[in-house]
């Protein structure tokens, strides 16, 4: 998974270390040069992205438990900034904006005119704490929205535009499979910078991975130190740790057939009889990419406005033709999402659709899992 | 006679038939011409024989006063027309009338039943050929009752084409 | 403000240059560049459709029904189905309306040179079409036998009616229209276009058929076309789905892997045979 639209990535990444200090000097430097920072902070009992003033906004001290269904915020004995997983966000609301406007349109007489959005503000981001399963997300959005004939011109701007900080994952949580999919802990390729948090008693600090030219750049600015051996071997063993703990594990083996070969499984029964087609899945996950159009006038009808907006295949509306709904049924919906996700997308996209961030479990309010639904039809058969 | 049996021969409909059961079929069999607008059978009427029809065309029409007459399915060269002859009380339920100047192969229907009883494997034989036209004729009822180009009750939203 | 010419999801504005009353509910429209907007000529292959807007209404997408070469004009025909073709079925001719396009696949036509070419169309199905056979009789020479079969639910739903009667009296294309249900006056044939295809004249070894009509008609009109011995890599069909974008980004017309508007909407029955039988796929 590698960047195409951005500069190329840096062979043999040039490592060094910076402090908090330097922390903050990179958001400063990164909004001196345009960009809105953006990243985690604490909101409403989760970790989510937002808009970030200085680096006191991040989650300093704070841990999040993941469980099927199950979300919880917990104070850790250190202060780690970056101590957690992923939360109910993901970077496509930056990327790909849940409401977008296409364009406007003026009545004339019985014609009319086509007037464009307005050119986007504060579109050219800053992501803070990319996780490497994240950054696989990202590389599959940018083969959706602009790796194929049409092109997204929204996405492509936000994307070209974007500078990417990952972070390595000192820690995975209890619904993490990247592991498994293959997408992490370590952030690997697709980022300007990439940061591995080591918490040492005194003075955390962070070695940083130079992945691009313009993170090269921004570098230039901060003030760093030399690498050390040991704090390469710090930074190993914080992945290292993360890897060990992997909450759950998905087995991939033959799973492009698996699915699509058994679209009468009784287990798509018994998943209907729990889901709730609620959509919190579609919206958490960060590969998700449907959209619908919304069409409006205002009162004169003379000004006409066409909006897209995310939409999910767990809702009806999602397959209407005239005469009816194709996925009248909640098995349906839950075989084509899960058959899309890890089977159908490899045929249209070149690689899996899940990246094992585990957000679908999470945030299920029923606590589907994802990878305990792949095993159970995987057992059944064997 | 021996016109008959190259006549059933070469007919596809009777490809799968022994020599033996397609000499039997046409010593039970003649070759009838209708002109436009005759009624090959009809509705009540005896239903004595059945046919293949080999040149033309035929409507298989229902009639009744008041109601007037509705043309259900179109027959055409190559199709097999009656299965009121098997069964008691052995009497057409529908008329008919052809469309053009037609052809047909007319078999006896009593001559035939007869065969029946005493040769199985003929009867096996020749079944198939029709229940094969049965099973056609009744997809194709089944199709036109779903009415698929008509509007679809529950319908909203919009069509590709 | 400036318009983005290379956004696929900005629509352009078309004049109505006439509007053809087809049956009691389809229409034809027949539509030209609007001065200053468009790109000069139209490319479009037989089969391939676009996203048409009713101003404030919304977008459906709807097949091109017109021939190839018709002065830079567009041809679409349409049923009144919902709400957007009903806004559509109100319009007159000198409205605007916008249009993307032109997107998805298209009919075999090059695949067809030298073979026999069977074209089976139920209902609305026969708008899509309609380039394909206007294109085979343009290019006579070329193919084999060519046999028009349309299946329609009345004598009065008969689409293009005159000029199937015209193609009909022409002798090198055989034409068979079938109603599924006669009324007063019809003489023509009566039952289900699939039944037509028992008897008509081709070489299943050497022919193409090109099907199009409500999911059921093409799935029966498949299995006889089987029985007579095509193949199925021979037999294409034209799928349909919701579709919001046109462009393989909105994920609704999504059919197993394919998504309908970009690798559809016309497949060869081969790519999606094993997804026909899978009930709300």
């Amino acid at each position: 998974m590698t960047s195409q639209i951005k500069s190329p990535p840096l062979k043999n990444c040039p490592k060094t270390v910076i402090d908090r200090a330097g922390l903050d000097c990179l958001f400063d430097s990164l909004r001196v040069r345009g960009f809105t920072v953006v990243g985690p902070t604490v909101r409403d009992g989760a970790i989510i992205y937002d808009n970030l003033g200085s680096t006191n906004d991040l989650p300093m001290g704070w841990t999040d438990e993941q469980e099927a269904g199950s979300y919880r915020l917990k104070k850790r004995s250190d202060k780690a900034l970056f101590g957690y997983t992923v939360g109910p966000h993901s970077w496509k609301k930056y990327l790909f904006p849940p409401r977008q406007r296409l364009w406007m349109a003026k009545r004339q007489g019985r014609s009319f005119s086509i007037e464009n959005n307005d050119p986007p503000e504060n579109s050219k981001f800053a992501f803070i704490g990319v996780r490497s399963c994240e950054l696989h997300a990202i590389g599959i959005q940018d083969r959706v929205f602009i790796g194929d004939k049409f092109i997204d011109p929204v996405y492509k701007s936000r994307r070209e535009q974007a500078f990417i900080v990952a972070v390595n994952c000192g820690q995975a949580g209890g619904a993490c499979f990247c592991a498994s999919m293959n997408t992490g802990p370590k952030a690997e390729s697709g980022f300007d910078l990439a940061l591995t948090e080591i918490l040492n008693r005194k003075s955390p600090y962070f070695v940083v991975e130079v992945g691009s030219a313009a993170g090269a750049e921004v570098m230039g600015d901060i003030p760093q130190r030399q690498l050390a051996e040991k704090d390469e071997q710090a930074a190993e063993a914080v992945v290292a740790g993360a890897t060990s703990q992997m909450g759950r594990a998905m087995e991939v083996e033959g799973i492009r057939e698996l699915l699509p070969d058994n679209p009468d499984h009784p287990r798509w029964e018994e998943v209907a009889k729990r889901c709730l087609s609620c959509a919190n899945c579609t919206m958490a996950c960060p590969t998700c990419f449907c959209s619908t159009v919304e069409d409006t006038t205002d009162l004169t009808g003379d000004h006409a406005e066409r909006w897209k907006r995310w939409d999910s295949c767990f809702t009806m509306d999602f397959s209407y033709i005239h005469g009816g709904f194709v996925r009248q049924e909640t098995k349906s919906r839950y075989r084509h999402w899960i058959t899309h996700k890890l089977s159908t997308w490899h045929n249209q996209f070149g690689s899996s659709g899940c990246v094992g961030c585990g957000r679908c479990i999470t945030w299920c309010p029923v606590g589907i899992d994802i990878t305990e639904e792949v095993g159970a039809i995987r057992a059944s058969l064997s | 006679m021996k016109q008959l049996e190259n006549i059933i021969t070469n007919n596809e409909n009777f490809k799968t038939l022994s020599p033996e059961h397609v000499k039997e079929l046409a010593g039970r069999a003649s070759i009838i011409d209708l002109e436009t607008g005759a009624f090959m059978f009809c509705q009540d009427g005896k239903a004595d024989h059945f046919y293949v029809l080999t040149k033309g065309s035929v409507g298989l029409e229902i009639h009744a006063a008041g109601w007037g007459t509705v043309t259900m399915q179109t027959l055409r060269s190559g199709d097999l027309l009656g299965w009121s002859w098997m069964f008691p009380p052995y009497r057409w339920h529908f008329d008919a009338k052809t469309l053009e100047p037609s052809q047909a192969i007319a078999f006896d229907a009593a001559t035939v039943r007869d065969k029946f009883k005493k040769d199985s494997d003929f009867g096996y034989q020749v079944m198939k050929i029709v229940a094969t036209h049965m099973m056609d004729r009744i997809v194709a009822a089944r199709l036109q009752i779903l009415d698929l180009y008509g509007k679809n009750p529950d319908h909203q939203g919009y069509a590709i084409r | 403000m400036t318009v983005l010419l290379d956004d696929p999801m900005v629509t352009t504005p078309w004049v109505i240059d006439q509007m053809r009353r087809e049956t009691a509910d389809t229409f034809t429209f027949i539509l030209k560049p609007v001065k200053g907007h468009g790109r000069g000529s139209f490319q479009f292959e037989p089969g391939q459709f676009n996203m048409l807007y009713v101003f404030g209404t919304g977008e459906v997408p709807i097949s091109i029904s017109g021939t190839q070469e018709q002065n830079g004009k567009l041809e679409h025909t349409t049923r009144v189905a919902g709400t957007v073709t009903g806004a559509m079925g109100k319009l007159r001719s000198g409205d605007v309306i916008g249009i993307r396009g032109p997107f998805g696949s298209h009919w075999p036509i090059e695949n067809a040179i030298g073979k026999d070419v069977i074209v089976v169309a139920g209902g609305i199905g026969l708008a899509p079409l309609r380039p394909v056979y206007n294109a085979l009789v343009g290019r006579r020479d070329e193919f084999n036998k060519i046999v028009l079969l349309y299946g329609s639910r009345t004598p009065e739903d008969i689409l293009f009616r005159s000029e199937l009667e015209k193609l009909s009296a022409n002798l090198d294309i055989e034409v068979f229209v079938t109603v599924d249900r006669s009324t007063m006056g019809w003489r023509g044939n009566v039952g289900v276009v699939t039944s037509l295809l028992r008897n008509v004249p081709f070489d299943p070894r050497n022919a193409v058929a090109m099907v199009c009509g409500p999911e059921i008609m093409m799935r029966f009109s498949v299995h006889e076309l089987q029985r007579r011995g095509l193949k199925e890599e021979e037999i294409y069909i034209s799928m349909e789905r919701n579709m919001k974008c046109a462009i393989g980004h909105c994920g609704h017309c999504q059919y197993g892997p394919e998504f309908i508007c970009k690798d559809g909407p016309v497949f060869p029955y081969n790519r999606i045979s094993n997804l026909l039988g899978t009930r709300e796929l």
